[in-house]
């Protein structure tokens, strides 16, 4: 089956006009060889996660009982979601929101493992999975990776392009076109040099194997986490109502005992180490972006909030949907867990999950970021990282649960862990330590440089034509040469043309976008 | 159809249903879970016909005045910090043929 093939038959399966009409006004079906993953070369690769995310549907089809209509789409909004369009639920599945969360993962292992021990660790892992069987892939691949740690040479720019892409993708989604590109430009300025050497940069972005098992967890968890929010809703508690009663037990429990809060803070020492030791950079940078002072004051407030949520755990005074949401990503993973007893397994599969909610939350927080400075929101959301929070609660419940009655203990939400003591010691230690990693390269610098970005006068009402050419035939290309002084008098596109002919803007975005990544591993070399 | 614009909201708004219904223009509702816990639930779809775009106009430009949470999309891409005169005029080209490639 080829990309094309594969591409039309998902959309066969899903045909519906109202569905459709949604789609176009919503969504953008794109080419399907863009972006990092340049699909018509590694059709292989796509065809084997779409058929895994296919594969895990049907299971929970006949699982439940309950067919499910499902559109596949790349949006720059990156948001898989379940609709309820007369009285159908229709399943939304994000492909560019699964497969740029797998960038951020990778990359923090490969900082994360700066010692011979990390990298063989990494190669173990990747050996389990294999003789798991779980994921079809070959052995001699898993073999052929081979770890030096003395050449190993990681910057602290290496996540910049990705958290600079996403902030692109924002900009871009709002409207604001000139942002997005010197945005995307300034990732053609990172001294890749210092990023890059020849090892790294094919570990980085030629390890398909390590990147198609993350895509496939990553896909299966959003998969589940939806069917979820969809058994919530048709099952009117039946099936379900003692897990959803299990979660807000537990709920309950993490917010009546500062025990929780005790080992959370046990295992979160270093996030409170990276947030003191930068948060007076933010503040500085807040400050010499020349905001007015409301906006400051603002973003200062919702900068101190957002580090208090992160070094307490609390789940009071959220709202029924917000709990929804716990539920369905416990339950999620209790539907995972489900089917393996294999530690590495487990291990594996929470730690990425814990990941990816990281990776999530950093989007989050930079579109939140934005939202301020351009006057649309005065606040942060925390959702996420309650999320990321109440998995970690979970854990910690199962290393308490020994001392607790039984009655209690059999209301954990994630009642398909079963491990000892030292397994979940080691199993907390491991996840808290990358995610340090993932906390300060690429969450603290995403809010860093998504603040400075704004410096310089980014936004404007208009586009500057000099980046397209054709605009005769409204077919736009990007270019490189946003600061050429020589091209600096192109006429300009009001934001009402920008609008209606935003098919063609996408288009060449994703083009430019696609040139902009390729440069930056030319660069390396 | 590429006469259709979107409204995100945060909560339901009955008062936003009950203008859009009396404008007799074709409109659809859609709830919706978003994976990344986004609080926007519920989405219109409106069809900007030539003979409503005043009204249209009017009933968004309310809409926005009245929710902060809301949002205003065609073909995926938000309408940010436009005047009253803009998604006018925006509605206008929309509705009309001159924008089709």
């Amino acid at each position: 089956m080829n990309v094309e093939s594969a591409k039309i038959s998902f959309l066969d399966r899903n045909e519906k006009n109202n569905v459709n009409f949604y789609l176009n006004n919503n969504y953008h079906l794109f080419n399907s060889n863009y972006g990092r993953y340049q699909f018509s070369e590694n059709s292989n690769f796509y065809n084997k996660i779409t058929q895994n995310i296919i594969n895990i549907l049907e299971q929970y089809e006949q699982q439940i009982g309950v067919s499910i209509r499902t559109v596949f789409v790349y949006s720059l909004d990156r948001n898989s979601k379940l609709l309820k369009i007369n009285d159908e639920f229709i399943l939304i599945l994000d492909l560019h929101q699964i497969f740029e969360y797998v960038e951020p993962i990778y990359l923090s292992q490969i900082i994360n493992a700066n010692s011979v021990n990390n990298y063989v660790s990494i190669q173990k892992k990747l050996k389990e999975i294999v003789k798991n069987k779980k994921y079809d892939i070959q052995e001699e691949l898993v073999n052929n990776l081979s770890f030096h740690a003395s050449e190993i040479l990681v910057s602290p720019d290496i996540c910049a392009p990705i958290f600079l892409n996403n902030l692109a993708d924002i900009l871009f989604n709002y409207g604001y076109v000139d942002a997005s590109i010197v945005c995307l430009n300034s990732i053609l300025n990172i001294d890749k040099s210092l990023v890059y050497n020849d090892f790294n940069k094919s570990l980085l972005f030629n390890n398909i194997t390590y990147k198609s098992i993350l895509t496939n967890i990553i896909s299966a968890f959003i998969v589940s986490h939806e069917i979820n929010h969809l058994l919530v809703k048709i099952d009117e508690g039946k099936i379900i109502e003692e897990r959803y009663c299990d979660t807000l037990v537990t709920i309950d429990f993490i917010n009546r005992f500062d025990i929780f809060l005790d080992i959370w803070r046990h295992y979160s020492l270093h996030i409170k180490y990276i947030i003191d030791l930068r948060q007076d950079q933010l503040y500085k940078t807040i400050k010499s972006c020349g905001f007015g002072s409301n906006l400051q004051s603002t973003l200062e407030r919702e900068l101190n909030k957002l580090f208090e949520t992160w070094l307490n755990i609390s789940f009071e005074e959220y709202s029924p949907d917000f709990y929804e949401e716990l539920f369905c990503d416990i339950n999620a993973l209790n539907m995972m867990l489900s089917s393996t007893k294999d530690m590495h397994m487990i291990t594996s599969d929470i730690s990425d999950i814990i990941y990816m909610l990281m990776a999530q939350e950093t989007h989050n927080i930079q579109k939140s970021i934005v939202n301020i400075i351009l006057g649309q929101t005065d606040e942060f959301s925390f959702v996420n990282i309650k999320r990321i929070q109440f998995i970690f609660s979970n854990l910690f419940f199962q290393k308490i649960s020994k001392h607790l009655p039984t009655e209690i203990k059999s209301c954990c939400a994630l009642n398909e862990l079963t491990l000892s003591d030292t397994e979940l010691n080691d199993m907390i230690t491991g996840i808290i330590e990358q995610l340090c990693v993932m906390f300060e390269n690429y969450y603290i610098a995403a809010i860093y440089n998504s603040i400075r970005f704004f410096k310089n006068d980014v936004i404007h009402n208009e586009i500057n034509a000099v980046h397209f050419c054709n605009s005769n035939k409204k077919s736009f290309v990007f270019t490189d040469c946003v600061n050429n002084p020589s091209v600096s008098d192109g006429c300009r596109i009001s934001p009402i043309d920008f609008i209606v002919m935003q098919e063609s803007f996408v288009n060449a975005y994703l083009k430019y976008r696609r040139y902009v990544y390729k440069n930056n591993i030319k660069q390396g070399d | 159809m590429k006469n259709q614009v979107v409204i995100e909201l945060s909560k339901n708004d009955p008062e936003l249903v009950h203008e859009l219904s009396s404008l007799n223009i074709p409109f659809e509702k859609c709830e919706g879970k978003y994976f990344d816990a986004d609080t926007l639930i519920v989405t219109f779809i409106i069809s900007v016909l030539p003979t409503v775009i005043t009204q249209t106009t009017n009933i968004i430009i309310a809409a926005i005045q009245r929710n902060k949470d809301i949002k205003i999309k065609y073909r995926g891409v938000e309408m940010q910090g436009l005047s009253k005169e803009d998604i006018f005029e925006v509605l206008e080209r929309i509705s009309s043929d001159d924008h089709k490639e």
